[in-house]
């Protein structure tokens, strides 16, 4: 039982449960309120009978339209532990895809680490394979190596003959992606 | 997100060096070359920018200062003078001198459409939201493209939302915003999304709610296409606000229909069917009820209503949705707030209870839906309600130490529940000393049996019986509280530490173990990371 509503400002002063997560980036303000000015229909959080908050997803649209990589893109999906095996991450998904399909997006992509496995098999099961490894991409804050990501991708229905998601054999690097 | 103070590509070979020490961090060598360079053209302004701009870096912010002043006071026009002065005031916190640059660059070249808008952005910056207007419409003046029209009317928005007079805002501002939106609606330029959603900004801070539905119903609206359901959203916050319950039911219903988790909509579809109710409303007999649809008034509706959601949910193969079996919660709640017998229709909150807990019982958010509505129970069945939640706890047999335990995780999660829940209806605080300690010893072998199902957990992943632990560290605070026994907050403490010991991201151990570290007067900094 879940309101679906849209993000505001407010809310950032009550998402501990979701993003003390360790899994979970919490950014600077000016990152969230960016999202909220050009993107604010891709940022949706769900909150519970009881006001708390359950999870929220992030995201934007980017890429040339000529060249086919207009996509819908996750920056942060996260549900607090409390409210999980719900199925809203997956609902919170099916909506930033509806929302990718109306902009005419091809595909829907996200960058998630290798080693969250929970993660990785969440996305599976609701279509994503992945595109190809990003060396690097998340730098560690204490003296721990950085750790590599998979961008995973959706193709849409755009996309008819599904070229967005073949995959690509070798790694790229953090500088290498658009 | 791009770095800080990342300087743009610049059209001088020349500065390009300095350009990219200064990226770099390598503001020695950017001073170095910014002087060979000056020395030959000591009027390359920009060059004196980015010295100063590497000074301020280095610390040395009086003479970066300065030295930026000494071109400013030049009233410079050339592009990398003034983004790279736009730079340094912003390092240097004063955004002020900004628009002030910028003012200057507008007065000597009246048609750059660029220095408008980057006066515009300086206005912004500080907040000075009537330039910000003015800046707008001379935009628009020099280049018709609409957002720079549109970013006018917000900042006559901007200024009645931070007027200290709302009449100002009522009378002034925010019917000029609309008389200006107005006048594009009927000139036919309303292009883009976002000029609607400022257009219903603007009326529904005006109260005009019937205008705003109107808009959103009209044409208009049509363009309102970005956010899933914006149109719904809208109409169902004017039929709320200009108290139509009859759309305000019909709506709900609809959208009930389409998404029966929706709690939002269970809320304003009561809301509404009891004020309908309360002012004696029916619906024509002919005709259509609204333009939103059919409208349900009476209780016997609502209760139809929710029993036909319920068995919905109940005939799915798949996943069922908490959302009918809280709105049956919900409805009995609110028919017993008005004193009407119906809500026997419903069906005892006992027994919902025991099949909400069925159904959903092996989810952690059970606890956190039933605890709601728990006031529905009188005290006397609190007892009998916990002892029957218990029988649908499948426990393994009872073992040498009197305890049976559960089988896999999701009777874990079940049977942590009903602790949970004999916890909030205070079963927990009326067991006198000697209780509680039996209660700590139950919970704590629970907490050691459950550990065997997390062996496999990442260090980022919560152990399933981390709740136990929590729950045996309150219970020996309610007995340190209570008794004021120190050795019982010792105890608490080392619960705690063994928690975190096979759960080391558990934020909750955390968080408790720095509150208690603070009232003994430990304050020891926690080295590990949250």
């Amino acid at each position: 039982m879940t309101t679906l509503r849209a993000f505001t400002c407010d809310d950032l002063f009550k998402f501990n449960n979701i993003n003390l997560d360790p899994l979970t980036e919490t950014y600077g303000i000016p990152f969230y309120l960016q999202y909220l000015a050009h993107w604010p229909e891709y940022f949706i959080v769900a909150e519970a009978p009881g006001g708390e908050l359950m999870g929220y997803i992030m995201g934007k649209a980017e890429g040339s339209v000529a060249r086919e990589e207009w996509h819908g893109h996750v920056t942060a999906l996260s549900v607090a532990p409390e409210f999980r095996r719900l199925g809203l991450a997956a609902k919170l998904m099916e909506m930033l895809e509806e929302i990718s399909e109306r902009k005419g997006g091809f595909f829907v992509d996200l960058f998630v680490r290798v080693s969250n496995q929970v993660a990785v098999n969440m996305y599976k099961q609701l279509g994503y394979s992945v595109y190809r490894t990003v060396i690097e991409y998340y730098s560690a804050s204490n003296g721990e190596p950085d750790e590599d990501a998979y961008d995973m991708r959706k193709a849409l229905s755009r996309d008819t003959e599904r070229k967005s998601i073949i995959p690509i054999p070798h790694p790229v690097r953090p500088e290498d992606i658009e | 997100m791009a770095a800080r103070g990342h300087v743009q590509d610049p059209n001088d070979r020349r500065l390009r060096p300095i350009y990219d020490y200064l990226d770099n961090g390598n503001n020695k060598m950017a001073i170095q070359q910014a002087d060979k360079l000056l020395k030959k053209h000591k009027d390359l302004h920009c060059a004196k920018v980015l010295k100063a701009i590497g000074l301020q870096r280095t610390g040395k912010q009086d003479e970066a200062f300065s030295l930026a002043q000494e071109v400013a006071t030049l009233e410079p026009t050339d592009d990398n003078s003034l983004q790279a002065l736009t730079i340094l005031y912003r390092e240097m916190h004063r955004p002020e001198l900004v628009t002030k640059l910028y003012e200057a660059a507008v007065k000597k070249v009246p048609l750059s459409e660029e220095y408008h808008s980057h006066l515009f952005m300086a206005y912004a910056r500080v907040g000075e939201y009537k330039k910000m207007q003015q800046a707008g419409m001379a935009l628009y003046k020099t280049v018709p493209k609409n957002p720079y029209y549109f970013w006018s009317v917000m900042s006559l928005v901007m200024q009645a939302i931070s007027a200290q007079d709302d009449k100002l805002a009522q009378t002034m501002f925010l019917p000029l915003a609309e008389r200006m939106v107005e006048k594009m609606v009927k000139e036919g330029k309303i292009e883009a999304e976002a000029e609607v959603q400022l257009y219903f900004m603007i009326l529904e801070r005006l109260g005009k709610y019937v205008e705003a539905l109107d808009m959103v119903r009209g044409p208009l609206g049509e363009k309102l296409t970005s956010e899933l359901q914006s149109r719904e959203n809208k109409c169902m916050m004017m039929y709320q606000r200009l108290q139509l319950w009859p759309e305000c039911n019909a709506l709900s219903y609809k959208l009930l229909l389409k998404n029966p988790d929706e709690w939002q909509f269970y809320l304003s579809y009561f809301d509404s069917l009891f004020h309908l109710m309360d002012k004696s409303w029916s619906p024509p007999n002919e005709e259509e009820h609204c333009v939103e649809g059919p409208v349900q008034t009476t209780v016997a509706e609502a209760v139809k209503f929710v029993v036909d959601r319920m068995e919905e949910e109940d005939k799915k193969d798949s996943r069922p949705l908490r959302g009918p079996y809280m709105a049956c919660l919900e409805l009995i709640h609110r028919l017993r707030q008005r004193g009407c017998p119906d809500e026997e229709e419903l069906g005892d909150p006992l027994e919902l209870m025991l099949q909400f807990f069925g159904k959903f019982g092996d989810k952690p958010s059970c606890i956190t839906d039933l605890k709601i509505y728990l006031h529905l129970l009188p005290p006397e069945q609190h007892t009998q309600f916990k002892n029957r939640l218990g029988d649908l706890v499948p426990l393994g047999e009872v073992g040498e130490d009197g305890f049976g335990f559960p089988g896999d995780t999701k009777v874990l999660q079940r049977h942590l529940c009903v602790c949970q829940l004999s916890r909030v209806l205070g079963l927990q605080h009326t067991l006198d000393t000697e209780g509680k300690l039996c209660l700590i010893t139950e919970l704590k072998a629970h907490y050691h049996y459950g550990l065997q199902f997390g062996k496999s957990c990442l260090k980022t992943e919560l152990q399933f019986s981390d709740t136990y632990c929590l729950m045996v560290a309150h219970v020996y605070i309610d007995l340190w509280t209570e008794t004021g026994d120190e050795n019982m907050l010792w105890q608490c403490l080392g619960v705690l530490e063994e928690g975190l010991s096979y759960s080391p991201s558990n934020a909750q151990f955390k968080l408790l173990l720095l509150l208690l570290f603070c009232r003994l007067g430990a304050f020891h900094t926690y080295s590990t990371t949250p």
